[in-house]
Parts: structure tokens; C-alpha cells; sequence
């Protein structure tokens, strides 16, 4: 086996359920965020050399996730009626996924819930993330107020939450 | 409630839910993931040959793509993603036909567009390159050089296809493609391309 598959191998096994949480978090259907994981570690095996030099070749998955699931709506937005929002329902044998906090994220624009998903579920810092989307600080910045303010809107008990901490 | 409160209520809540989740894992064994990437490099290499033969050939088309599927249609199922990147092809007329399914590789994107003759800037998930500048334009100008899809004598445009008439172009200016994600219930595609002037640092030339 080369060095760099072992390398990529040992990356796969530490960071695959991680990364299938957060995508799963961020789509709400099992099947489709363990098909786009696991699309994501192809396309990062096939970019090691790459990847492996990111900061946070973790983040690096996720973002190419949920890059291709941003692809995937739009082509089954157009190939099929929906009604409504995103039609992922969300797997019923984890309630967690049904919460309004999660419900709300996946009603932010795609951009802050990737900003969101990156600095407070995967904790990277700004530059991180900044480098990870490909866009400025600031605007990860922007993005990341944005995004809380939605939260803040759409769910009130943060706030509520917050005051009784 | 200030951002670094919020954001603290909102990461204790998203850890939470995230920690719920630690029965579930990714099941494909690494030795499928590097199957899959071997079979997609397989795929690359006999859709390059396959463009560069039909170009040999004259036949008018070229045909570039970044990831399998190309010239075919992926799956749309909740099951596979297998999306082709983008596709560009050249008419007899001259008029480049930009399909962009996958914010991917904008730079082979540009590449290819610039090596089709248009004076192309290309960027995704970014923001647009600062070297370029807005192109004055008209709306006859825009019609001439971005030409409606529906068009006498086929092959239609399919829905999605950015049309591009190189020959419209004045000598000073370029095509820009960028483009942004938003919220999916109205998400913008690729964004409409744009004039810009021309420039090495923009459009190449």
C-alpha cells in the first residue's frame, strides 16, 4: 500500500462518522448524507495531495458535502413538483434531527448554514473557515451574524435559553 | 443576546443533537471509497479521449467535464450523486452552450471557455476576481451576445444553459461567471453571466 493511502485511510477511519453527524445534521436524510459523505471522501481521495495539506481537511468534506447536495436539490427542484421547502424528512429514530433549532438551520441560505455548520460544529476559527468556503473573513463574519440573527428569529427560546443559563 | 452568546446557545444546542447522533457511522469501507475514485478517474480519461476525438473529427463539439457522468444524465434519486460538473459546447455557429451543474473547478472552466476563444473569467464559491471591472452594455448588446434560449433551428438550449456568442463580443470585452447559493426554496442558479472589460488579470487577454 502507498504511504499516501495509508495516510488517507487513517483520515477516513478518524473523520468519517464525525463528518457523517454534521452532514446528516445539515440534510436531515440519512441515505442521502452517507451518499454524499461518502461522494466527498472520493473526491477527497482523488484530491489527497490537496486535501491534505487543508487546515482542516475535515471541513474540507463537509463543505464538498453540502456543495453537492446544494447541486442535488436544484436538479430534483427541477425534475420533480415540490411543494414547499427541502422535503428531507428528517430520521425518525433520532429525535434530535426534529428540533426546531435543526429545523431552522436548514432553512438558512446555504452559505450561512455552511458558515454556521463550520465555526460552531466543527469549531474552526474564521480563517479556517474562511479558506474552507473560499470567501473573506468578513464575510464569514457577515454570514455568521446573519445566519444567528435567522436562528434568533426563528426560534425565540434561544433567547430564552440564554437569559436562564 | 449579543453574537458570542447566541452563538454559544446555538453551538450547545448543534453539540447536543450532534452527540445524539453516536450510534450513526458511514459504513463504506475506505477500500470502496478508493475503488469508487479509481473508477471515476477511468471515466475521466475516456470522456478526454472521447472530446478530443470528436474535435479531431470536425464535428463542431467539444465536450469537457470534470467529474463522470459527462454527456449523460446523473442521477437525480436521493441514493446516487453523480453529477457532471459542467459541460460546454461549441455550435457550428459558433455559439458556446455553458451547462454548470457543480460549483467545480472554475479554473479548468475558464480554461476551457477561454481555449473555445472567449475572453472568460471564471469563479465559484468566491468572490468574483477583483481584476475585473463592469463592461458598459446595452440591451442590445447583451441579446447579441447572450442569445435567447429559444432559438430558430435546433438544437434547443436545455433549461440551465448559459448561451454564449463569442462573435458578439466588442475587442475590449470578456465574459464573467460567477456564482452564489442561496436558500434552496429560492436558490439562484449560476448566476447570469456578465460583461466585463477585458483585461490579462480578468479575462486573460
Amino acid at each position: 500500500m502507498e504511504p499516501d493511502q495509508h495516510e488517507f485511510e487513517m483520515f477516513y477511519a478518524a473523520a468519517r462518522d464525525d463528518c457523517l453527524r454534521v452532514v446528516l445534521i445539515s440534510v436531515g436524510d440519512r441515505q442521502l448524507a452517507e451518499d454524499l459523505v461518502a461522494d466527498a471522501f472520493t473526491r477527497a481521495w482523488m484530491s489527497w495531495p490537496k486535501v491534505r495539506e487543508h487546515p482542516a481537511p475535515r471541513a474540507w468534506v463537509v463543505r464538498t458535502a453540502l456543495n453537492a447536495h446544494v447541486s442535488w436539490w436544484r436538479r430534483r427542484r427541477r425534475e420533480v413538483a415540490l411543494g414547499g421547502h427541502e422535503a428531507a424528512a428528517a430520521d425518525s429514530d433520532f429525535p434530535g434531527l426534529d428540533s426546531s433549532l435543526v429545523a431552522a438551520l436548514r432553512r438558512l441560505p446555504a452559505k450561512q448554514r455552511a458558515v454556521i455548520v463550520l465555526r460552531l460544529l466543527l469549531d474552526l476559527d474564521t480563517a479556517t473557515t474562511a479558506r474552507t468556503l473560499g470567501m473573506p473573513g468578513g464575510t464569514v463574519a457577515s454570514h455568521l451574524h446573519r445566519g444567528l440573527a435567522a436562528l434568533r428569529r426563528d426560534i425565540p427560546a434561544l433567547d430564552y435559553r440564554e437569559q436562564t443559563r | 443576546m449579543n453574537d458570542s452568546t447566541l452563538s454559544a446557545a446555538v453551538k450547545d444546542q448543534l453539540t447536543a443533537v450532534h452527540d445524539s447522533l453516536s450510534t450513526v457511522h458511514l459504513k463504506v469501507p475506505a477500500s470502496e471509497i478508493i475503488a469508487r475514485a479509481r473508477r471515476r478517474r477511468t471515466r475521466h480519461r475516456r470522456t478526454a479521449l472521447a472530446g478530443a476525438g470528436a474535435a479531431a473529427a470536425g464535428l463542431g463539439l467539444a465536450v469537457a467535464a470534470l467529474v463522470p457522468g459527462a454527456g449523460t444524465h446523473a442521477a437525480s434519486s436521493p441514493g446516487h450523486v453523480q453529477l457532471t460538473a459542467w459541460t460546454v459546447t461549441r455550435l457550428a455557429d459558433g455559439d458556446l452552450y455553458v451547462q454548470i451543474r457543480q460549483l467545480s473547478d472554475p479554473a479548468a472552466l475558464q480554461a476551457r471557455l477561454r481555449a473555445d476563444g472567449l475572453r472568460a473569467s471564471v469563479t465559484f464559491e468566491s468572490q468574483p476576481n477583483p481584476a475585473c471591472r463592469p463592461y458598459p452594455a446595452d440591451t442590445a448588446l447583451l441579446e447579441r451576445v447572450f442569445p435567447k434560449t429559444s432559438r430558430p433551428g435546433p438544437p434547443p438550449a436545455p433549461d440551465g444553459v448559459i448561451v454564449i456568442n463569442p462573435s458578439g463580443l466588442p475587442a475590449d470585452a470578456g465574459v464573467q461567471l460567477s456564482a452564489s447559493i442561496s436558500q434552496p426554496p429560492a436558490d439562484s442558479e449560476v448566476a447570469a453571466p456578465v460583461l466585463v472589460q477585458a483585461s490579462p488579470g480578468c479575462t486573460g487577454g
